[in-house]
């Protein structure tokens, strides 16, 4: 079986690192000196367990109470593995949030049924329709501290189904639990009234979507040489999304389009005839053409463009201004851009674009226009996640600054 | 009783310019320098038999390996010895075959591994066809430093920590790859496929990067290193079942065998020494360090059917046996100072 990748995220305190404890010690998942610590920091505060210790590691985070980087645990769960980032939720540890939930294909989106949805829910809710999730499990949490109530319960329940049919998430599951009591988690307990499956339930029956198409484009990674008494033998490490690439098949070489043959497959230590993406890829063409880390093998020959408008989630420390001159990690390849235009950023609480801006604030969503020294080859990330995505580093600190896509949002496709 | 092949800082120059020497300057591909294709020569051997699970971990394993080989000028592989570095460089054989790999193994010998570690190192490096670079802290050692009279947080710094930085330092190396896994440790939980240290190898875990996917920010200034772990989301059982599955051959100190130990507290500790008093216990070692702070485990598991239903069981996590990870933090403190 696969294994599921999930993120769980939420605002402050609506219960992450808590419900991680509660799935943690209730599937078994914890060793005997884990449980003691539990439940010494818990005997210190007051309480049987403390479950949410688990989740915090750094010492800065031990100090100040708070999750400031993604953790990432391991759980089975009825044979079946959860790799589960843990993401901090306070605003200005996006960034960390970010990360955790791009290698995730569906995520675990927590709501305090006292508090409800707030800011921080739309903008974790809207990274995730960023990144592709088609899965999102909105779990309204705390149901004991709203006496288990129904109707409260249905209304919050109203709140996520909306948000998540605007936002276009394909499966999308919602359901009351309590981690501090651990209803409805792995066991029914005092939500008698509910219907619906477990927590556990609804994770154990998640599945990826299945990329069975063929893979458009193909990104080489690595080039190995090897040269042999006066013969050059050339390797290349494939990236690529999609169904297989095979022996024989005709391929179109970067921007020139190119016609080459693939003459030998290796994957997995051992030489093949056919290979699919969740595999790794080392391929040998049938003519010795000079190709380098970041070109492109494309199945038909693509559309080259010098001006990309991501969806961008801005990770920078400082704002990103019109003007600026970025660059870009598209693919293995990195290519000298400029930020033109003015950039709309999303309004999360109404969920559309505001009026353009001369400048995307930190931690914030929004529609950027780049003008690229390179053509690339660009389809939406949802058709390709290897072309579509993309990383702008400042080229003076190396620090990386935002995180884009090539894609409509499909909820945020109006202006304000 | 000495195998230790330690390598002058000549060879490794000699090293570096057999690499740069078949730099290939135009793409920055590197032309390996050698007359054919390694699969007949080397001794790899492995099975068909992986799970989804395996298949998928194997598969991201491989690609961040790649992306050391292919974002980088000097990687280096860091060779422990024990069973994650030993399914670390079986990785990174597949990740090049059918062509030999083209980075070294780095080990910091602190004087205190184990004699069967040292030899069954040799081996393997060779028949996997690594160059291999053992590193030690010649200083420190002839000082006489030990984790009874000195402490274990800085005979630890002395004997790894420095050792590393400065053999980093020395090799050039701008990437290191090592097979620490998240779930060991609630710091390494926290720690990025790629992490970033600084020009002292220090990392700054309030200040790490974003790592969006799988597209890396590995640009790097003077100085600066990367730390890269495939092994990131490998689990203890993946390990195991990893190495079942591919027939990787381990040292044998992690099967139980009679051997000498004394008892300290709770811990069986090995005796190395002829001379000292021991008794004859059946052990065998969940992890391996230096003999003084590895403590043993009684066991009878002593196939690898036995140890993984001996995981399965262990109540322990794995890092309770090293004496070292003791004290809430102290695996974030040696990181930060430049710790693996
Ligand atoms: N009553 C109640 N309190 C909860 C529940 N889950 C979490 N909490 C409390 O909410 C607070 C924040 O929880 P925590 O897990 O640290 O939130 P995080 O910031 O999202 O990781 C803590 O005081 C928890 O004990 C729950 O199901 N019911």
């Amino acid at each position: 079986m696969s294994i599921l990748r999930l993120a769980i995220a939420g605002s402050v305190d609506d219960g992450k690192s808590t419900l991680l404890g509660r799935l943690l010690h209730d599937t078994g998942s914890l060793r005997t000196d884990q449980v003691a610590k539990m439940t010494r920091i818990g005997a210190d505060k007051g309480m049987a367990l403390d479950l949410a210790s688990v989740a915090d590691g750094l010492k800065a985070e031990q100090e100040q109470g708070i999750t400031i980087d993604v953790a990432y645990r391991y759980l089975n769960l009825r044979g079946r593995r959860l790799i589960l980032a843990d993401t901090p939720g306070h605003e200005q540890y996006t960034r960390n949030m970010f990360t955790g939930a791009s290698t995730a294909w569906g995520s675990l989106l927590l709501v305090d049924a006292k508090r409800g949805l707030r800011e921080q829910t739309r903008r974790h809710a809207s990274i995730a329709a960023l990144l592709g999730h088609d899965t999102v499990v909105f779990c309204v949490n705390k149901m004991d501290a709203v006496d288990n109530d129904p109707a409260r319960y249905q209304a919050l329940a109203d709140e996520c189904q909306a948000l998540g049919e605007r936002l276009g998430f394909k499966h999308l599951h919602i359901l009351p639990i309590s981690a501090l009591t651990g209803d409805n988690v792995v066991t029914r307990g005092a939500l008698t009234w509910w219907e619906g499956d477990t927590l556990l339930d609804v994770l154990t029956a998640l599945e990826p979507a299945a990329r069975a198409q063929p893979a458009q484009v193909a990104s080489v990674q690595a080039v190995m040489i090897e040269q042999s008494e006066g013969q050059t033998r050339r390797l290349l490490a494939l990236r690529f999304a999609g169904g297989p690439i095979a022996v024989g098949d005709r391929l179109f070489a970067g921007v020139h389009a190119r016609p080459v043959t693939i003459k030998a497959i290796y994957s997995g230590g051992a030489s093949v005839t056919s290979v699919a993406s969740n595999r790794d890829a080392l391929v040998e063409l049938d003519e010795e053409i000079d190709l380098t880390r970041g070109d492109w093998l494309q199945r038909e020959p693509q559309t080259w463009t010098k001006t990309l408008s991501p969806v961008v989630c801005w990770l920078g420390e400082r704002p990103g201004r019109v003007g600026e001159k970025v660059v870009l990690r598209h693919g293995d390849r990195w290519v000298k851009a400029q930020i033109t235009d003015a950039s709309q950023p999303v309004d999360l609480a109404e969920l559309c674009y505001h009026s353009t801006q001369q400048s995307l604030e930190s931690n914030s969503i929004g529609r950027i226009h780049l003008r690229l020294a390179q053509p690339v080859p660009a389809a939406s990330f949802a058709d390709d996640p290897v072309s579509g995505a993309m990383v702008l580093v400042d080229p003076a600190t190396r620090q990386t600054l935002a995180a884009g896509v090539i894609a409509p949002i499909p909820g945020l496709e109006t202006t304000a | 009783m000495n195998h230790r092949l330690d390598i002058t800082k000549k060879n490794i120059l000699h090293y570096r310019y057999a690499r740069f020497g078949y730099k290939n300057g135009k793409n920055g591909s590197f032309i390996l320098p050698k007359q054919s294709l390694y699969k007949d020569d080397l001794k790899l051997n492995w099975g068909q038999t992986m799970n989804a699970r395996l298949q998928e971990l194997e598969t991201e394993a491989i690609l961040l390996i790649r992306e050391t080989y292919a974002a980088f000028k000097t990687p280096v592989v860091l060779y422990s010895v024990g069973k994650d570095s030993s399914v670390l460089i079986h990785l990174v054989s597949k990740a090049f075959y059918p062509m030999k790999p083209p980075m070294p193994l780095l080990h910091i010998d602190t004087g205190f591994k184990f004699p069967e570690m040292i030899e069954f190192r040799d081996r393997r490096a060779a028949e996997l066809g690594f160059d291999l670079v053992v590193r030690r802290n010649e200083a420190a050692i002839a000082a006489g430093t030990n984790p009874h009279d000195h402490g274990i947080g800085s005979c630890c710094g002395a004997l790894k920590t420095e050792a590393l930085l400065s053999a980093l330092e020395e090799g050039g190396y701008d990437v290191a790859l090592g097979g620490a896994r998240r779930d060991e440790e609630a710091s390494r939980a926290k720690e990025r496929f790629f992490s970033h240290r600084d020009s002292f190898g220090g990392w700054e875990p309030r200040q790490q990067r974003p790592e969006p996917w799988f597209h890396f920010n590995t640009l790097l200034d003077d100085g600066e290193s990367m730390r890269a772990f495939p092994l990131s989301n490998w689990t203890e059982q993946d390990i195991w079942d990893y190495i079942q599955a591919e027939s990787i051959e381990l040292v044998d100190l992690y099967f139980a065998r009679p051997r000498p130990v004394k008892r300290q507290g709770e811990q069986l500790i090995p005796v190395i020494n002829a001379d000292e008093a021991s008794e004859d216990v059946s052990i065998r070692y969940r992890t391996l360090g230096c003999y003084h702070c590895t403590a043993a485990q009684a066991s009878s598991a002593d196939t690898l059917e036995a140890i993984i239903t001996e995981t399965a069981q262990a109540q322990l996590s794995e890092r309770s046996s090293r004496l070292i990870d003791h004290g809430v933090s102290s695996m974030e403190d040696k990181k930060r100072e430049g710790y693996f």
